[in-house]
């Protein structure tokens, strides 16, 4: 692993194999699916990876790297005078902007989030919050927004399996899902919300003054980790919406109003064609779809666990 | 020359199936980056050796095929597009590139990623053409006043036109250089020799098809990363030079068309760095357009250093500065050099300002 | 006359008298119901499209046999009760001027193979 750890709770410093593969610009460790590569000399990122990641299975040397990702200061001056950092996947094109070095973590982040939903084409790939108990999902697509990360957080907190806060990945050969977990971003008020029913241990520093406003990654359970090479059938199909001052309810969509929602929420369609329409539609039919409305993170959760029970 | 990583790959897919993770770990990066993974998944195929690699290498396969049959499909819709447009009148066009490797389901049309269409029509059709794709929901591309001159009046092109709800580009040319640059030549003999595919649309004739890809890659535009290019003229080799009397064709145009310096390049590299079965009479009948020795060592260094991408974990210094050095040279090729400096000024001041 | 026709730019649905159309990528459709809307992929354009019943009934009357914009109003009228004929052609009409845009359905003109 990582970092390294005997008990569990506390980061070792830089004497572990992370620390050292780091410096040497070969940190590479395992994603769910993924390996990823990353090369950096910003001290500040070093220190959030190896802290962040630590549960996360190091990668031998001899494996199949799927990702590499550098993350270096715009420019020399830069370094002395607010420094920025910008990611570097080694493609021109990309979508990414400098941040301050302090937000270092974040670029990386994103340029891996941009190279799974540019490349990883060989799954249908859906932003979507999703978790798994018993073999089965609960898939809840959406644009990237603050309910869906929060109520994923609180089930995978909760018994449930977290497979992705982010990005869902299915297979159309085989109609699974496969977990890609990654350390849940929550912003603001969430990280309070979370704050109360999760140990502190296991969210990341605070980060300041990021374009989303204030930001705390929480870093997946470690059992959802140790079993990330386990993929899950399609079960549930929700649409949650957080909303404080609505009626909580709960509403089975129309087939062809949730393929609308479905296709909507995809990145890949357009590359898998014929193969993601098929797929689209095996879910519509063989997967109940809801939407979901609720007032706080416990009622969302209580929910969506009530659903389940009801569900054949 | 040794080959870089990616040209191994390119020239023996055959021995891939002994390389290790790591190996393939850069070759992936260096593919993509290049534009070629999908032609080298289709090359394993072809060979039948794709299905005994590793797994996690096969997902990165399937998902380079996946992008590239969209490609494709893209290209072949926008076609089936501008015949529709154009149904019920004589207009007909010269395709250029991808478009017309793919309409003639060239060896090396597979694996292609482009979707831009590039045509050629006769200099006095542009204005009926461009209103013709404008009427049926087309738009000019850049907005911007000054680039949009800069295209009417120098450039061999209009500027691109978009189409909003595919995002396609359409590139319509009357010639396929600048008329400002060193090197100029008149669509109409282009139009002259080429060949009929169906009622609307042509190709260049194969001599035209392997110069005009030649003079892209070695005039035109930026060399880094042009991989693929060479590869497409190595592939042209191959095919039409099946031909005896394909390669007397060539070297006559070249001298016809003034493309000699182009020519020579491709036929140099593209045999010494792709393996293009050149005879070795053409490559001596072609030497008379080559340079003097010295630019000619020099750029020996230039192309090999840049013409293949390196993984992004192992850059060798030199590729940078050897890809800038090839690119100050095609801007110089393409417009004289009073007009160079005002074009760079200005483009240079625009992106300052608007960071 | 034929020649007539042909030198006239473009072709405008409904304009062109004696224009025939056709689905010559019917075959390569993907089709899928869910409720009385059918979702269409055509795999030519990577396109998927949205089709109520009436449409659908539409495209499938020119896939069945190519006709001219009059000759799929005369057979779809005798599909429809009396009182929703009101306004019946130029609902098919528009119809098959967006499946033109669309690239369901092409254009033959009179006299060509």
């Amino acid at each position: 692993m990582i970092g390294d750890v005997v008990t569990g709770d506390k980061v070792p410093e830089l004497a572990t194999d992370g620390a050292r593969a780091l410096r040497r610009g070969s940190f590479c460790f395992r994603v769910g699916p993924f390996t990823a590569r990353v090369q950096t000399s910003v001290p500040t990122l070093r220190r959030d990876l190896l802290q962040i990641y630590a549960e996360y299975p190091l990668a031998a040397p001899e494996d199949l790297v799927d990702f590499s990702i550098k993350v270096a200061h715009t420019s020399l001056l830069r370094c002395w005078v607010r420094p920025k950092v910008i990611a570097d996947t080694g493609f021109a094109n990309t979508p990414f902007v400098p941040l301050p070095e302090d937000l270092s973590v974040l670029a990386f982040e994103m340029g891996l989030n941009w190279l799974v939903g540019t490349t990883a084409d060989q799954f249908l790939v859906f932003h979507a919050g999703l978790v798994a108990r018993d073999g089965r999902t609960v898939v809840m697509p959406g644009a990237s927004g603050q309910g869906k990360s929060t109520l994923t957080a609180g089930l995978a907190y909760g018994g449930w399996r977290l497979f992705s806060d982010e990005f869902a990945l299915l297979r159309p050969e085989t109609f699974e899902f496969h977990p890609y977990p990654r350390p849940v971003s929550l912003k603001n008020e969430s990280i309070s919300v979370l704050g109360s029913r999760v140990p502190q241990d296991r969210f990341s520093r605070i980060y300041r003054d990021t374009p989303k406003g204030t930001i705390r990654y929480l870093r997946p359970p470690a059992q959802s980790l140790a079993r990330s090479h386990v993929p899950a059938r399609p079960h549930l199909i929700l649409f949650p919406e957080y909303n404080p001052d609505a009626k909580p309810t709960v509403e089975e969509i129309r087939k062809i109003e949730a393929f609308a929602l479905i296709r909507g929420s995809v990145v890949n369609s357009d590359r898998l064609g014929p193969v993601a329409f098929d797929t689209m539609c095996r879910l519509t039919e063989e997967c109940p779809v809801f939407r979901l409305t609720y007032r706080s993170l416990d009622q969302g959760i209580a929910m969506v666990e009530d659903l389940w029970e009801r569900l054949p | 020359m040794t080959g870089s990583r990616l040209v191994r790959a390119l020239r023996n897919p055959r021995e891939l199936t002994g390389w290790s993770l790591p190996e393939w770990s850069a070759l992936l990066f260096e593919a993509r980056y290049a534009g070629v993974l999908a032609r080298i998944c289709h090359d394993l195929r072809e060979v039948g050796v794709r299905d005994q690699l590793p797994a996690g290498v096969r997902d990165h396969l399937t998902a380079a095929e996946r992008g590239a049959a969209l490609s494709h499909t893209r290209v072949t819709w926008e076609l089936d597009r501008l015949r529709r447009v154009f149904e019920g009148t004589p207009q007909k066009f010269l395709l250029l590139k991808g478009a017309a490797y793919t309409v003639r389901e060239l060896p090396w049309a597979v694996g292609r990623l482009s979707s831009d269409i590039d045509v050629l029509v006769a200099r006095p059709d542009l204005e009926k053409v461009e209103a013709a794709l404008i009427h049926a929901g087309w738009e000019p591309a850049r907005a911007d006043n000054y680039d949009q001159k800069y295209y009417r009046e120098w450039m061999h092109e209009l500027p691109p036109l978009r189409h909003p709800e595919r995002h396609t580009v359409i590139d319509v040319h009357h010639t396929i250089l600048p008329p400002t640059g060193r090197v100029s030549i008149d669509g109409a003999q282009l139009l002259e020799q080429a060949r009929d595919v169906d009622d609307r649309f042509m190709v260049l004739s194969d001599a035209d098809m392997v110069l005009h890809s030649a003079v892209h890659l070695f005039q035109d535009g930026e060399v880094r990363g042009g991989v693929r290019d060479l590869l497409d003229q190595a592939d042209m080799i191959r095919h039409f030079g099946q031909d005896p009397a394909f390669w007397p064709a060539l070297i006559g145009r070249a001298d016809e068309l003034g493309l000699g310096r182009a020519l020579y390049y491709s036929l140099r590299y593209g045999q010494r760095l792709m393996g293009a079965p050149v005879p070795d009479q053409v490559q001596a009948d072609a030497r008379r357009f080559g340079p003097p020795a010295a630019v000619c060592l020099l750029m020996d260094r230039l192309v090999a250093a840049a013409i293949a991408p390196d993984y992004m974990f192992e850059r060798r210094t030199g590729a940078g500065l050897a890809g800038h050095m090839l690119y100050l040279r095609s801007h110089w090729l393409k417009m004289p050099p009073m007009m160079l400096a005002r074009h760079l000024g200005t483009k240079a001041w625009k992106r300052v300002t608007s960071r | 006359m034929a020649e007539s026709r042909k030198s006239r730019a473009g072709i405008t649905p409904g304009k062109t008298e004696g224009t025939v159309w056709t689905v010559p990528g019917a075959d390569q459709f993907k089709v899928r119901e869910f409720d009385t809307i059918s979702l269409l992929y055509d795999p030519r354009s990577a396109e998927t499209h949205l089709l109520d019943a009436f449409s659908r009934e539409v495209l499938d009357t020119l896939t069945d046999q190519p006709r001219s914009i009059a000759d799929a109003i005369r057979a779809l009228t005798e599909l429809v009760p009396d009182d929703a004929r009101d306004g019946l052609e130029n609902r098919i009409t528009s119809l098959i001027v967006e499946f033109d845009r669309l690239g369901l359905v092409y254009p033959v003109l009179e006299g060509s193979a």
